[in-house]
């Protein structure tokens, strides 16, 4: 290229260039709210929008096809089916990483969840599979084999959501707990010194109420046991019999705070 | 030495003059307070008495007892309570907030036995 046509095609450039950056941050503008939206809570109610559209669907199909099975019907329920099946998994799996998002976001770091929190991961990454798997299913005698198969494998994974929705409450609880103990550190630090015995007495007693209600969470925890008691998960005492454990350790904490807080009111703050 | 009247020679001036001097002039006027005397007497004791009232009022405003006011003893001002807002109150409020229900968040329906063997829908 010679020199003359060399400076016009630079010139070029230069003038195109702002119009090529301006076009760049467009796009990116225009793509950015879809990045930011979408997280755990907004994937899964995406998801669960898809499988409500596609089941009725599913449905209606499968019952024409049951009232009249020609090719054509099969093939629009079967169509149906798999894609019945590909969001339903989906909403497994985006439902599983709204709890793991859930749980994660206490940042409690409550070691007895941690076995549940692993099996909600593979649990997560199973509904994965299982959707990609569905889109395989050819005929009617796949579908059949598929849904029996899963059946029989999908019923630990289910269990493991009920656990993760347990355990995404008993992370919070220690949230609170560890919240609260923060609390008492710092307080503990305002307070007059020495200490009159009466305020002391009520620091000890915040202290020893503390542990109780630790130790109640524990027992809790302990009795999510995923080997020993996942079949417990199927009866329908299994969340009941826990509601009325954490309104307990719920009405013990709000006493607790209270209590701090009346410390502080009395004996923290200047000029009172 | 004689009077200035001598000199006036006029015959309506000296009439006048002599009208004034005996009176004859005012006999008309005299006429006419004696005919309207008991308005002129009335309209005297009115006169009187405005003036009489008139006296009296500034007297009696004088003679007026002093007003004592009230010391000014200011606004009554409303009494402050101080709301005492601990920094730990979020703890409390993340404590209320907590749902206690199960599950929390609801398990999606969803069905597990998706074909097109039988009616299970």
């Amino acid at each position: 290229m010679t020199l003359q046509r060399v400076i016009p095609a630079k010139a070029g450039i230069h003038q195109i260039s702002p119009y090529i950056i301006l076009s760049i941050f467009s796009f990116f503008a225009l793509i950015s709210p879809s990045f930011v939206s979408a997280d755990a809570k907004s994937d899964y109610d995406f998801q669960y929008g898809q499988y409500r559209q596609n089941y009725p669907e599913y449905a209606l199909l499968k019952a024409d096809y049951l009232n009249t099975p020609s090719l054509d019907n099969q093939q629009k329920a079967m169509l149906a089916a798999k894609q019945t099946i590909y969001s339903r998994d989906l909403v497994k799996a985006s439902f599983a990483w709204y709890l793991l998002d859930l749980i994660n976001s206490s940042k409690a770091n409550y070691e007895p969840v941690q076995p549940i929190i692993t099996s909600l991961s593979n649990s997560r990454e199973f509904y994965m599979k299982e959707a990609q798997k569905s889109q395989s299913i050819v005929t009617q005698e796949d579908l059949k084999k598929f849904t029996a198969g899963y059946l029989k494998d999908v019923i630990h994974h289910d269990r493991m959501i009920k656990f993760g929705i347990l355990a995404n409450k008993i992370t919070s609880l220690v949230r609170i707990q560890l919240d609260s103990k923060k609390a008492l550190d710092t307080l503990s630090s305002k307070l007059p010194v020495p200490q009159p015995a009466i305020l002391a007495e009520r620091i000890q007693e915040l202290t020893n109420s503390s542990k109780a209600i630790d130790l109640k969470i524990d027992t809790i925890a302990k009795n999510l046991n995923i080997v020993d008691a996942e079949e417990e998960a199927d009866a329908e005492i299994f969340f009941n019999s826990r509601v009325e454990k954490i309104v307990e350790i719920q009405t013990l904490q709000l006493d607790w705070i209270n209590r701090l807080i009346d410390i502080d009111k009395n004996y923290a703050q200047p000029n009172r | 030495m004689p009077s200035p009247i001598d000199k006036i020679t006029n015959p309506e001036a000296l009439k006048l003059i002599h009208d004034i001097q005996s009176g004859v002039i005012f006999a008309p006027l005299i006429a006419k307070i004696i005919k309207y005397k008991w308005y002129i007497i009335s309209g005297f004791i009115l006169l009187v008495l405005i003036i009489a009232i008139s006296f009296g009022r500034a007297i009696f405003r004088r003679s007026q007892a002093p007003i004592f006011t009230p010391p000014d003893i200011g606004l009554p001002e409303p009494t402050v309570v101080e709301t005492f807002t601990s920094e730990y109150e979020w703890i409390r409020q993340n404590i209320i907030d907590f749902g206690t229900e199960l599950p929390d968040p609801v398990l999606p329906a969803l069905d597990n036995a998706i074909d097109l063997e039988s009616v299970n829908i």
